[in-house]
């Protein structure tokens, strides 16, 4: 018997629209208004043992607390199986969702849901099981027929197939796997299928970049303790610590302490992405110690931080780069640093 | 342009005293072939060997794989502006092959070049087991492992390789002129009885930033701006690739027996009318390069009336912005496009499912456009286990898997868990399927 615990919001639990969206959370037995058509379909496999209703803005404004009692809610019931909506195109409702199957993840509860897929929901859990729907109730019925078979395969702990196979939306994870044609030839149907105007699904679905918000300005630069930072591999000549030329996972830091420019006497540059012999003869051009110590003696910038710290910035894991960076940042930051100038290459 | 591709199936391999071709056995006088190498004074020892897919044995410190081609009528040389070929067009005619059959020449990097050319690896070939993952573990092979002089310059190291391989496969290919070939296929661009949608294949090719290496399109490596080539060109040999870089996308073999150009001929006059394969050379110094690279390129296929591009590459890392800059042309331009790419960005080495699982933590491009929404994903061919204990190794003893580390030596016929020997970069040689061969890929989960 599967044990399937049911979130809905207060609309769909015929409590009321946007005038009861501040309902406070509350369980109950079996199930309530969609949770109804789920029971009927679970048939004699399973049942609604419980549903959560809670409402949209309490929801989405007193987050904490609505988490707080998602969880307590998960924890007494004891589900196999947390079906969340589905939300169709409700933005809030979809957060709702999406916050559930990501405290039911927590507690190793299998969950689902459904959206629209253009619901802001899928931005808060990319994990979540999230089944496409229509944007309203419409397409309830045929929502539930794909949500509860995916569930009930995410309960029994059978591997889940690829999400155009199994009808979810994909969770930003691509694993390997062989498919019917050899790459050649997949590639000209699928142009000539764009061609004809047939339908074709890529099989790399291009992301959307993340944006890094910019640290607030420095408000005074004469007094600011500056310090390098560059992915462009330029290391004491010899190469001490063996910096790769090409996909390095560490970043090391020296010493421009003493040093009105950098000689290629002392540095070179073991960058391999591109043709670094220019750089290996003048290392300023990548690390320009040389112009940083002409604005530091016209009082244009307060301090030069005494060590830089570089690593190489070529076919490098995304990992690597984001633990890399956030340790170069931590580092920079216990030394006081104000501003960075980070030289790419 | 017409040409005949007249084929010779290689099934065995053996020594004797005359080399020749017979009902799929390939006889090689080694002496014959040592004689030959060792006439430029820049190879100073050579040693031939006979490799056969599924033997327990590894070869290593390949530099380049060439497929024994011969024009027996029409203008020109197979593989065409290099090791003294004339320049002249080629792709008419009638040429021989060997199928299955690769002249592999091997030799350890010079020091002096391993410090310059960071991308002059170390890659090995198993022949069975879990590391016989990619097409050069099928091939049969007469394998030149050549020591060169110790002080070569790269562009004579380069040169003097090459000619060693290409003069053993000129030699073995030349063979088979007077006989007749099992397989004869015709290959011609002729004009479709009706109407179909125009596709140009946009084959962007990687130009080496080191000077005098790299792909050469009729020995030409520079960068330059777009070009124009029949497919027939390319499979007489107008692309090949140098003894240097270890990249997979650059491989001469790989070239002739490109599969995009067999899919491309068998919808030719099907369902498409294909009309020629763009050359547009990638990994320009500068952003304005890779803009008019990518802007000329598009130009070229809009006076070609294109309809339609299917757009390859060879390479990966920033080569990627000038591809993707040509993609958003061509479709800014009305040309649709579908784009046959490795997972430029997944480093798997060994096919642990941590490291072969990706997630919005590894974007599987590099870069990319949103006008790029037809992808087909080669995935990758790393292997799921650790490479085992070879009984034989070829090419060499020892390999080095740190470009820093010359001095830390790997024995080559030991387990080898690559993972833990060279990080994120394969040393197995065509680790990346970049044009297709298998039907291994990616699925979003």
């Amino acid at each position: 018997m599967l044990r399937v615990g049911h979130y809905i919001n207060q609309f769909f639990a015929g409590i009321g629209g946007e005038q009861s969206a501040n309902l406070t959370p509350q369980g109950r037995d079996g199930p309530v208004g969609p949770g109804r058509a789920l029971h009927l379909l679970l048939k004699d496999t399973g049942a609604v043992v419980s549903t959560l209703i809670c409402g949209d803005s309490f929801f989405n404004e007193r987050a904490a607390e609505a988490r707080t009692a998602v969880r307590a809610w998960m924890e007494e019931i004891r589900p196999d199986l947390v079906i969340a909506g589905p939300a169709f195109a409700a933005g809030r409702y979809g957060v709702a969702c999406a916050e559930v199957c990501r405290q039911a993840a927590e507690l190793d509860i299998a969950a689902v849901t459904g959206m629209h897929p253009e619901n802001p929901g899928l931005l808060v859990h990319k994990q979540a099981y999230v089944v496409p729907t229509g944007d309203s109730a419409a397409d309830l019925a045929r929502a539930l027929n794909v949500m509860l078979p995916l569930g009930q395969k995410l309960a029994s702990r059978v591997p889940v197939g690829p999400a155009a196979v199994e009808g979810y939306l994909p969770r930003g994870v691509r694993r390997p796997g062989a498919r019917g044609e050899i790459g050649a030839e997949r590639a000209i149907a699928m142009l000539v299928a764009k061609l004809t105007a047939q339908p074709f699904q890529t099989e790399i679905p291009v992301e959307k970049y993340e944006a890094v918000p910019p640290a607030p300005p420095i408000a005074d630069l004469r007094h600011a303790t500056i310090a390098v930072v560059t992915t462009g591999a330029v290391v004491p000549r010899g190469n001490p610590d063996h910096l790769k030329r090409c996909s390095e996972t560490r970043w090391a830091q020296y010493t421009l302490a003493g040093r009105d420019r950098l000689s290629s006497d002392e540095f070179e540059c073991v960058h391999g992405g591109f043709f670094n012999l220019m750089a290996s003869e003048n290392p300023n051009l990548v690390l320009p110690l040389d112009v940083l110590r002409d604005l530091q003696r016209e009082g244009k910038i307060g301090n030069l931080l005494d060590t830089y710290f570089t690593t190489t910035g070529n076919d490098q894991r995304l990992i690597d780069c984001k633990r890399n960076g956030a340790e170069i940042a931590a580092a920079v930051q216990s030394a006081g640093v104000d501003g960075v100038l980070l030289v790419a290459t | 342009m017409r040409l005949e591709l007249g084929t010779f199936p290689v099934t065995r391999l053996a020594f004797g005293s005359r080399t020749g071709w017979s009902g799929g056995q390939l006889t090689v006088d080694p002496a014959r072939l040592a004689r030959l190498v060792l006439e430029d004074s820049r190879i100073r020892d050579v040693r031939v060997d006979l490799v056969e897919p599924g033997e327990d044995a590894r070869i290593i410190h390949v530099r380049d794989v060439i497929e024994p081609r011969v024009k027996v009528m029409g203008p020109g040389h197979a593989y065409p502006g290099i090791c003294g070929h004339p320049p002249d067009s080629v792709g008419e005619g009638v040429t021989f092959r060997f199928s299955g059959l690769g002249v592999l020449v091997a030799s350890e990097v010079l020091p002096h070049i391993r410090r310059a050319v960071s991308a002059a690896t170390d890659s090995l070939i198993d022949m069975s087991g879990p590391g016989a993952v990619t097409v050069y573990s099928t091939l049969r092979y007469v394998v030149l492992t050549l020591v060169t002089q110790p002080d070569l310059e790269l562009a004579e190291w380069n040169d003097g390789l090459r000619l060693a391989g290409h003069r053993v496969a000129d030699d073995l290919a030349s063979s088979l002129r007077s006989l007749e070939p099992p397989e004869r296929r015709i290959f011609s661009l002729a004009p479709p009885q009706a109407p179909l949608p125009r596709v140009v294949h946009v084959h962007t090719l990687n130009a080496s930033m080191v000077p005098d290496i790299g792909t050469g399109v009729y020995g030409f490596t520079p960068h330059a701006l777009a070009m124009l080539l029949h497919p027939n060109e390319i499979l007489d040999g107008a692309i090949a690739g140098d003894m240097v870089v270890g990249y997979p996308g650059k491989c001469t073999w790989l070239h002739v027996n490109n599969p995009v150009l067999t899919a491309l001929y068998a919808r030719h006059g099907q369902d498409i009318e294909w009309v020629g394969s763009i050359i547009a050379r990638t990994r320009w110094g500068a952003l304005r390069e890779k803009q008019l690279s990518a802007y000329q390129t598009v130009k070229l296929a809009q006076m070609l009336h294109a309809q339609g591009a299917l757009v390859t590459w060879n390479h990966g890392g920033n080569d990627l912005i000038e591809v993707m800059l040509t993609i958003q042309g061509l479709e800014k331009a009305g040309i649709k496009t579908a784009f046959l790419t490795i997972e430029s960005d997944i480093k798997v080495v060994k096919l642990s499912r941590e490291l072969a699982e990706t997630g919005s933590d590894e974007p599987p491009l590099l870069f990319s456009v949103p006008e790029a929404d037809a992808i087909v994903s080669t995935g990758t061919l790393a292997p799921g286990e650790v490479l085992p204990r070879v009984s034989r190794v070829i090419g060499g003893d020892s390999l080095v898997f740190d470009q820093e580390r010359p001095d830390a030596r790997t024995p080559a016929a030991g387990v080898l868990d690559l993972e833990a020997l060279s990080g994120a970069y394969s040393p197995i040689f065509g680790h990346f399927d970049n044009y297709g061969l298998g039907r291994q890929s990616y699925y979003d989960y």
